[in-house]
Formats: structure tokens, sequence, C-alpha cells
């Protein structure tokens, strides 16, 4: 897990409320209430999704909601902006399957 | 239910209130006084002082909490004492927020603003809970801030490259790690303020990369970074980023004063994360929505709407403030929306005229102020204190070169031996006679610029007290290595106290007991 236990400056890590997400059906833990970007960083999963076009890898770049580079299929929905939606339990998270062109 | 929304045309310019057939009165009522879009420092304090004047406000903002940008932000703020120069980011959000409730101002969050249209004065569309709806208002401020500025290079859409305000979201308030060895573009404040936080969370910076050939930012955040031997690359840029799913290796040029690659100069730098600090832009669509005129300002190099003297649009009743109105710094955007909201209450017969007036020259003022930073990079101090006052006692020393807006140690020193000639902007100076060395100015300075030197701790040894803000925090009576202001190692130290008080908003003051000769010289510790 890439989570910072200790800061100098912030207050420990506060105890949250661990469930269960599954990433293309691995199962995977993450803190409730976070956003999904956050539980996947943590659990070192960079590429979130593969372009339509040229099937080249995307990752996280504005973390706020604007890029719209971290869509992904949250519950069988698709395009959610993974960095402002909220974990919750038993979430499923998908790459978007595009069929090669 | 959705209203028939009225296409705006781009041609219409000045939108007054209609009334109908000049017989009815419009309903006044159902209308709210001031809407303000974004709740960050601007949208905040406009909202805490247009409440105070007994407007009727609401506040909209897109994220889950109120305080924009400010609950990244860990590191203490520069600026005026009246802003909060000297508290954290998130420490200043908290204040801001705690005034809007007090003051009993509506505030809405995870609400998108997704247009404004005029139909009986100004009209904002809402989208709250996948639901579009129409709030009707009186007077509207913009402070939706603003955006990171991007730059391409072969590679750039490789996973782990990022803005600054991304790394800045997982790693400080998320307190996850994108990556182990950052290398980071871009050398203005934001670089240099993330790549030391990113330090402060564990993460190995492996180079600061600009394209100018000095640093950009202030020279106390540079000083910070210097001595923990941060590598700074400057006349550098990108070339291009290598990697399967995520950057693994970087390739950076030196470029020449025109911009061109200098041949054969390619250095190979591996890093798994990149991120991107090279600017900010305004995020002002919902003032181009709403049809204001907008200009490319050359002192900012950005495109931003027109504003008059009291932050108001070319259309009445639309103000701006904050990045919005051209992307600066926050102190700056506090008294903007300040300004906006007081002529707003002014124009609703709130405030009178006199008192507007004063105000908004006050505020004009200190916004002048807090522009008038001039960058003085080389231009630096004698740093020896005068031998008569050192054989004394302890005494502070003051690393700071620059105009920089910021008076945090002036206001703390109780003495008042920290001086400034003029304004806010002066650099600060010593009066030797009055400082006894107390230290109470060490953990304030934003900059961690402020050291104090005892050269009568004993015969042979002296006693230089220096702020911390990193782990591990040493141990009393253990031996640490004492580093000059570039990271160089000049001999070793015994850590005689480390000093971590609640007042010092955990910012560590350490003792370190050194020979004599290197006193002046030492600005930091190195953990063995």
């Amino acid at each position: 897990m890439m989570r910072i236990k200790k800061h100098p400056i912030l207050n420990a890590l506060p105890n949250h409320r661990t469930v269960t997400i599954y990433f293309e059906g691995r199962k995977i833990s993450a803190f409730a209430g976070e956003p999904v970007a956050a539980a996947l960083v943590a659990n070192g999963i960079k590429v979130l999704k593969i372009t339509k076009k040229f099937h080249s890898p995307r990752g996280i770049f504005c973390a706020i909601g604007r890029c719209t580079d971290c869509m992904m299929k949250v519950d069988g929905k698709s395009n959610v902006r993974i960095c402002l939606e909220k974990v919750c339990h038993d979430m499923r998270i998908e790459r978007e399957k595009h069929e090669k062109t | 239910m959705i209203k028939k929304i009225k296409p705006i045309s781009a041609k219409r310019k000045d939108v007054k209130l209609k009334t109908a057939a000049g017989t009815k009165k419009i309903e006044q009522d159902d209308r709210i006084d001031l809407v303000i879009i974004g709740a960050g420092p601007a949208g905040l304090s406009a909202a805490a002082e247009a409440a105070k004047n007994k407007l009727d406000v609401l506040l909209i903002d897109k994220n889950d909490i109120a305080g924009g940008q400010l609950y990244k932000q860990i590191h203490k703020f520069f600026g005026s004492t009246r802003h909060g120069a000297g508290q954290r980011g998130f420490e200043i959000a908290d204040l801001l927020y705690k005034e809007c409730t007090r003051y009993k101002v509506k505030i809405m969050l995870e609400a998108v603003c997704a247009g404004v249209f005029f139909d009986q004065g100004i009209e904002v569309s809402i989208i709250k809970n996948e639901r579009l709806q129409q709030i009707k208002c009186k007077h509207l401020i913009i402070s939706s801030g603003a955006k990171e500025k991007t730059m391409a290079f072969p590679g750039w859409d490789l996973p782990n490259i990022m803005g600054a305000g991304a790394v800045q979201t997982l790693v400080n308030l998320h307190r996850v790690i994108p990556g182990k060895r950052v290398l980071m573009v871009g050398s203005g404040n934001v670089g240099l303020i993330v790549s030391y936080q990113l330090i402060q969370a564990g993460m190995e910076v492996a180079g600061i990369v600009e394209l100018g050939n000095k640093c950009s930012g202030y020279y106390v955040h540079y000083a910070k970074l210097k001595r923990l031997n941060v590598p700074f690359y400057f006349s550098h840029t990108v070339k291009e980023a290598e990697g399967n799913d995520g950057v693994e290796q970087v390739t950076i040029v030196r470029v020449t004063e025109r911009g061109r690659y200098v041949p054969e100069t390619e250095k190979k730098i591996p890093a798994d994360l990149i991120c991107l600090a090279i600017g900010l832009k305004p995020q002002s669509e919902l003032c181009q929505v709403a049809g204001c005129k907008m200009y490319y300002n050359v002192r900012l190099n950005q495109v931003i709407p027109v504003y008059n003297d009291e932050m108001e649009t070319t259309i009445n009743n639309i103000y701006v403030a904050g990045d919005a109105s051209g992307a600066e710094e926050a102190s700056i955007a506090m008294e903007q929306g300040k300004l906006a909201a007081i002529s707003i209450a002014a124009k609703s017969g709130k405030v009178n005229k006199r008192l507007r007036n004063k105000y908004k020259t006050e505020i004009n003022k200190n916004i002048a102020q807090l522009r008038a930073y001039r960058k003085m990079f080389a231009k630096c101090r004698k740093k020896d204190i005068d031998r008569w006052r050192r054989k004394k006692g302890a005494v502070a020393v003051l690393d700071c070169n620059e105009d920089i807006p910021c008076d945090a140690c002036r206001k703390i020193c109780h003495r008042s031996a920290i001086k400034m000639d003029r304004d806010i902007t002066s650099i600060p100076s010593i009066d030797l006679n009055k400082c006894r060395g107390c230290g109470l100015c060490i953990p304030y300075c934003p900059g961690l610029a402020i050291f104090v030197i005892d050269d009568t701790f004993s015969n042979d040894r002296s006693l230089v007290k220096l702020p911390y803000e990193l782990l591990p925090v040493p141990r009393e009576g253990k031996v640490v290595d004492a580093v000059d202001k570039n990271g160089k190692i000049l001999c070793e130290a015994k850590v005689i106290k480390v000093d971590n008080q609640r007042k010092n908003n955990k910012t560590k003051v350490i003792s370190i007991a050194l020979p004599k000769r290197f006193s002046n010289s030492a600005r930091g510790i190195k953990m063995r």
C-alpha cells in the first residue's frame, strides 16, 4: 500500500473504514469515502483507460474532474470520472473496453 | 421542472433588468441578492463580507468541501498577516469557512454551474444531484478559479504525468503516493512549494527543470530545496518521456535563449512521475458564456475578463474575483472578493458610498502592495553579523533577500526588532540592539529563512537554531550533519534541543551545537 502514514505537518492518518472494491475483477481494499482514483493509486494502479483510437494508456492528470482522462466504468455505468466518484462497498471498477478500429 | 432556456446572443453586451412594459414591477422577493460561484479564497471572503453587510448570499461549489484549493496547501502562506500570513492554507480555509457560517451564508456544495442566462435579471443554471435548476439572482460573482497549463512533448500523455495540483491533491488530501521519484517541470512558486511538499511526504525529487536561466519563484523556497540537495536544471526542458505503462525515464535537454534544443546535451533521468507546474490560466468560461468582454493581459500573459476598479465586468451586476480575473495568488483573491462584495453591498444600499470608497481605496492599495514583488535573485545582503554583536549573545539572521509581500516576522517579534522600511513588500532588517535571539520568529517565517546564531554557547562551539519541517525528527543528544545553503555537509553537529511547541504550528525548531567557524554558514541538518 502506498499511503502516507506519517507526515511532519499533517496529522496521523485517521482510521477510515476499510471496504473492498473490485478492479477488473481483482479484489482491492480502499477507504470508504475517498475518491476511487486515490484507492487505485494506493494499490499501485496507474493505467486507468486505453484510448479508443491509438490504444495508448492514460492515467490521472488533473485529479479535480476537469480533464476526463480518468473516466472508467463504475458499477456498469460508463464514463464516470473516478477522481470525483467516492468509494463505496463492493464497487466494481473496470476499464472502458473499446473494440479495435 | 426545467425551464426553457433562451439562447443568448454574442452581441448582447449590456443587460439590464427588464420591467414588463414599464407598468408592472418585477417581484424582487424571489431573487437572491448575490450568488457566488466557486468557494475558494475569493468566493469565501466575498460571501462573508456580503453576508456581514446583510445581503442574502448563496455560495455554490463543485467540491464536497468549501475552501477550494486552499485545502491542499500545507505550507505557510506569505502575504500580510491580515490574510493569515504565517498560517497554513487549510487553516486559512477553515477560518474563512467559519466566518461564512457565522454570518449564515447559504452554501450549496457538489453543485456545478452550467451557465449564466438573462431573464428578468441574472439566472444561473446549477446541476445538483444530476438535476438542472435555475436560480435567479440580482448580482453574481464569478470566482471559479484557475486551471493548470500543460505542455506537450513526445510521451506527454503517459500515465503518471500530472499537473502539480493533481499530485498535491493525491498526496496532501488523499494521502497516497503516485510515484517515488519525481521530476518537477517549472520552478515557479507552485513548482518549488509542491517539490518541498513531496519531499515532506517521503518522495524523492529527481530534479527541477526550468526553461529560464534562473529560478522564477521566491528565493526562500529555492533555498529550502537547495539545502536538501535537490538538483536544479536551468535552461533545460523536457524532450521526451519514455515508459510502457507509465513514465520510467525522462530525457531533458539544454535549450538556447530562444528556446532551441542544444544538440548533444540530452540527459536521461530515471523518474516514475512527472509533475507539470508551468503556470495557471483563469477558468473564465462562465464569463465568456455570459458575454463579458475578454482581453489579453500582457502582465499576466492570460486572457481575462475586462473589469473595472470595483471588479464589475462589462455586464452590469456580474462581478469577477480571484483567479478567474487573472491567476495570481490567494491573498489578492481574498482582497478582490471583499472588494466585489462591498461594491455589491453599496449598490444594494446596504453600505453608504463614503464607506465604500474608503474600502475601495484601501483594498486597491493592498492589492497593489501584494503585486509589487520584484525579482532580486542575484542580490544578496551581507551575511556576517557585526563582530561586536556576536560577542554579546544570540542574534537572529534573516536570509530573506527579496521584496516578497510578507510581514509575518515583523508582526510576531514582540521586541519589534524586525523592521520594514515601507510596506509589506520591503526586505526585513533586524535591529541588533533590540534582538535578543529568542527565536520566536523562526517558526513563523513561511519561507523557513530565519535562523538564530549564538556564538557565546561555549568556548569552542556555537549554537544554531533552525526551522525543520521534515521527517524523521532528530532526537536530543544525537549527532547529525550540519549542511550549508547548498546542501554541502560542513561538519558534525550535536542536537541540543528539539522545540515542537503547539504555537510553532508543526514547524520544529532545532538547536544544534557545532564548531564556531561553521556557525555563520550552517543552514540545515542532515540525518545520518
